[in-house]
């Protein structure tokens, strides 16, 4: 894993929030991240940018916080934090916000998904 | 042979709701979820022994389904599961308690799988101890109860209100009143180099049982009253029958009493101590002791006769003074680890202590290190806010 992706995946988080060594229960719950994280991109490609102080983002993001932060997708939930904290205060600062999070969803994904073709291969 | 107990896990957010079904399966529980409460049958809700509830949901929140809770789950326990901020949260398990909800645990998301266990094996235990009381019901039914109105007719050293979380115990004494018509309403600190704190009331013990009950399912930790009793008064002919039935009028859980035996009490198998203490026991009272001798250890390490093995703060001190009292220190936890029995250290005030009762094996610690003591709404705020320490020593329990 190159440095950049370890800053936005923490592949040992799961296995040590959830004290589990059960790989199927980890990958089941990295499906239903993906779909969580599938739902805010759809909201957001819909929307744009007019969303991102909108009661369903709060919801998506408040929503992913907590999941990101089981999952170790560290960058994601650092960006969900300060957008739902943007959004509430409606800073000036919500556009560029909302464009990092969306430039994060990719290699989030992309990181989850390497990690359930690597359970896949292992089972 | 126990009964499989019922969960249900109440979320809109199926990553949580399949993390609590993990845990709560290997806790051996059977689990139904709901993503969509508005699907939920009320009907169905008295099935279920605890409810895993969400707070933040679209539609129905956590807290208009509260009130369903109250109307067709009145008995269940309840946890509630947010990341909402502390103050709303306190006024959300404020209100939760108000209208009689049972609220015994609050896991803050993003929670670790093993605070759902901590949650689940506190509910266990207290479960269990119920269930071997009502089994054992007809037994005490039979005792006559014109003996005891008061359990301070056994006059007791002094009661206190414990709460226990994360490991750490919070205590809070009151000295032995005069007036046998009410229990003590003065408290004083325990453990603070004997300077006594501001009398507070205390609540907890005024307004017995149903206080107690209630800052023990807000907290979701367990609380119970401590009685320190001399061996010879427990060694009383029929002292047991008298205080189950005193325990029964009122309406006083078994489980939640301790007694603390005030001096070293090894008795022997056939003793009448040894009778009652046994009997107390079979009924979920626990029996606590400080110290505990090698002989004692060496001979009753079958069958040990006590809950809980205490180290007082005298002990303490002398052990962060010298060698030997360390090494008695050592010699006792070495012991209670030999009869499985967890210890807790009093009178922890620095840190150095506490690392190296973790280290010696410890299982509990309290002292001023921990808190001091303080009152049952200071207790709940003290308790809300503070992150959870790390235990000393093993658990024992698994």
């Amino acid at each position: 894993m190159t440095a950049a992706l370890s800053q936005i995946f923490d592949r040992s988080a799961i296995y040590e929030n959830l004290g589990v060594e059960d790989v199927q229960f980890v990958k089941e719950l990295y499906e239903e991240f993906l779909v969580q994280l599938n739902d805010l991109e759809r909201f957001m490609a819909k929307f744009g940018f007019a969303s991102a102080n909108s009661p369903e983002m709060a919801f998506f993001s408040h929503r992913l916080i907590s999941s990101s932060s089981v999952v170790g997708a560290l960058q994601l939930e650092k960006s969900l934090k300060i957008i739902e904290l943007a959004a509430k205060n409606n800073t000036s600062e919500l556009p560029v916000i909302f464009s990092t999070l969306n430039l994060l969803i990719e290699p989030t994904r992309s990181a989850i998904e390497a990690e359930i073709n690597l359970i896949n291969g292992g089972l | 042979m126990a009964s499989t107990k019922h969960l249900l896990v109440i979320d809109d957010d199926r990553f949580f709701t399949r993390i609590v079904r993990h845990q709560a399966k290997a806790s051996g529980y059977s689990v139904e979820e709901y993503n969509d409460p508005t699907m939920l049958n009320p009907t169905r809700l008295c099935y279920f022994d605890i409810i895993f509830l969400d707070i933040m949901m679209p539609i129905i929140n956590g807290v208009q389904l509260m009130n369903t809770l109250r109307k067709y789950a009145p008995k269940a326990k309840v946890v509630l599961m947010t990341s909402i901020d502390q103050e709303v949260l306190s006024s959300i398990v404020q209100l939760a308690t108000e209208i009689s909800i049972d609220v015994v645990g609050i896991l803050q998301k993003p929670f670790k799988a093993f605070e759902i266990a901590e949650i689940l094996e506190v509910h266990n235990i207290y479960k269990n101890q119920k269930g071997s009381s009502q089994t054992s019901a007809t037994a005490q039914d039979s005792f006559p109860e014109q003996a005891m109105p008061n359990l301070l007719d056994f006059q007791p050293q002094f009661l206190l209100a414990t709460g226990k979380w994360a490991g750490c115990e919070v205590q809070v004494n009151t000295p032995k009143s005069n007036d046998k018509s009410q229990f003590p309403t003065l408290v004083k600190a325990h453990d603070t180099n004997n300077v006594p704190a501001p009398p507070i009331n205390l609540d907890v013990i005024n307004r017995g049982m149903a206080t107690i009950k209630q800052v023990q399912l807000t907290t979701g930790i367990s609380l119970c009253l401590w009685a320190q009793i001399p061996a010879e008064q427990l060694a009383l002919p029929e002292f047991s029958e008298r205080l189950l039935a005193a325990m029964k009028m009122q309406d006083f859980h078994h489980n939640l009493l301790v007694l603390e035996l005030v001096e070293p009490a090894h008795p022997p198998a056939d003793s009448q101590l040894a009778r009652n203490i046994s009997q107390l026991r079979a009924k979920g009272v626990r029996i606590s002791i400080k110290y505990v001798s090698r002989d004692y250890a060496e001979t009753c390490a079958d069958n040990p006769a006590y809950d809980d093995i205490r180290i007082g703060s005298r002990l303490i001190e002398a052990a962060n003074r010298s060698s030997s009292g360390r090494q008695l220190v050592t010699n006792i936890l070495n012991r209670a680890a030999q009869l499985c029995i967890p210890t807790t250290a009093e009178g922890i005030a620095d840190s150095n202590t506490y690392k190296w009762l973790c280290a010696d094996g410890c299982n509990f610690g309290q002292g001023p290190l921990i808190a001091a003591a303080m009152n049952v709404n200071d207790l709940l705020k003290w308790q809300l806010s503070r992150q959870p320490s790390p235990r000393l020593g093993t658990n024992i329990y698994g």
